[in-house]
């Protein structure tokens, strides 16, 4: 798991940390961008959202999981 | 323990974990910075982003979301309807006799008199049309067996070719009947 890249708590402050997420949300595809801030900004449950796609819980914890790791990446490349 | 894998992180910071899986997860977090850092920014990610102001939703927006889940359907089993409907109609129908100045007890007695009236009717319906299948049976028996020997017959002395082109005659004059008969009743003569 390690990957040998500088970890983002060293980067920035947790403030800045938001400031940053809010635009790199905008680099997310779409579907990911709408998960995510359905689960950490509305605070929906994975089953509540689950029923509003339509789709397994596991799906969507898994899409929730990838936007995270997708903001991660794009928060790393961010000067 | 290997590292742990990013699902697993997710998994322990959702606090959706087993208290045994934890226990092991953390051990290794003991001794293995990589893995701390990848937590560590994983959890900043997740408090930094539960701190932001929700987005702002438009106003029909729970309207939306209620018209997308599907709508709860109780399922009722149709025996119980059934029954359910039988025992109304039941009850409606002796509240209105009692009113009129019946009794239960005639009733009941009507009820199972004509019951007994429809199965012996039926009993006989039944008798009669057995009888009928049977004589059927035993006028067509001698017919379709005559047939199929003249048949076993004709297939053992004809020619396999001829009677290929027996069928294709049979079968032209089959569909020239056919859409000859269609035709004059399209015509209404």
């Amino acid at each position: 798991m390690p990957d040998g890249e500088p970890g983002i708590g060293r980067k920035f402050e947790l403030a800045e940390v938001g400031q940053k997420i809010e635009r790199a949300l905008e680099k997310l595809p779409g579907p990911l961008r709408e998960l995510f801030v359905w689960r950490h900004l509305n605070e929906l449950s994975y089953e509540e959202m689950a029923e509003i796609k339509g789709l397994p819980v596991g799906t969507i914890k898994n899409r929730v999981f990838q936007a995270k790791e997708m903001l991660r990446r794009i928060l790393q490349e961010m000067p | 323990m290997s590292c742990l894998k990013i699902r697993d992180i997710h998994d322990y910071l959702e606090g959706s974990l087993a208290e045994e899986r934890i226990k092991e997860l953390v051990r290794h977090l003991i001794s293995c910075p990589g893995c701390r850092r990848a937590v560590e920014d994983r959890g900043l990610i997740d408090r930094a982003a539960s701190a932001l102001a929700p987005f702002p939703v438009p106003d029909d927006f729970s309207d939306r979301v209620m018209a997308r889940v599907t709508p709860l359907k109780i399922k009722r089993p149709a025996w119980l309807v059934v029954l359910v409907t039988a025992t109304v109609c039941l009850a409606v129908f002796s509240l209105l006799l009692m009113a009129a100045g019946g009794s239960l007890l005639e009733l009941v007695t009507g009820a199972s008199h004509s019951l007994w009236g429809y199965v012996k009717t039926g009993a006989v319906y039944t008798a009669k049309a057995a009888t009928l299948l049977t004589l059927a049976v035993k006028t067509l028996r001698p017919l379709l067996e005559a047939a199929s020997r003249g048949l076993s017959m004709l297939t053992s002395i004809v020619h396999p070719g001829f009677q290929v082109l027996i069928l294709v005659l049979a079968l032209g004059i089959g569909v020239s009947f056919f859409f000859g008969v269609r035709k004059k009743l399209s015509l209404g003569d």
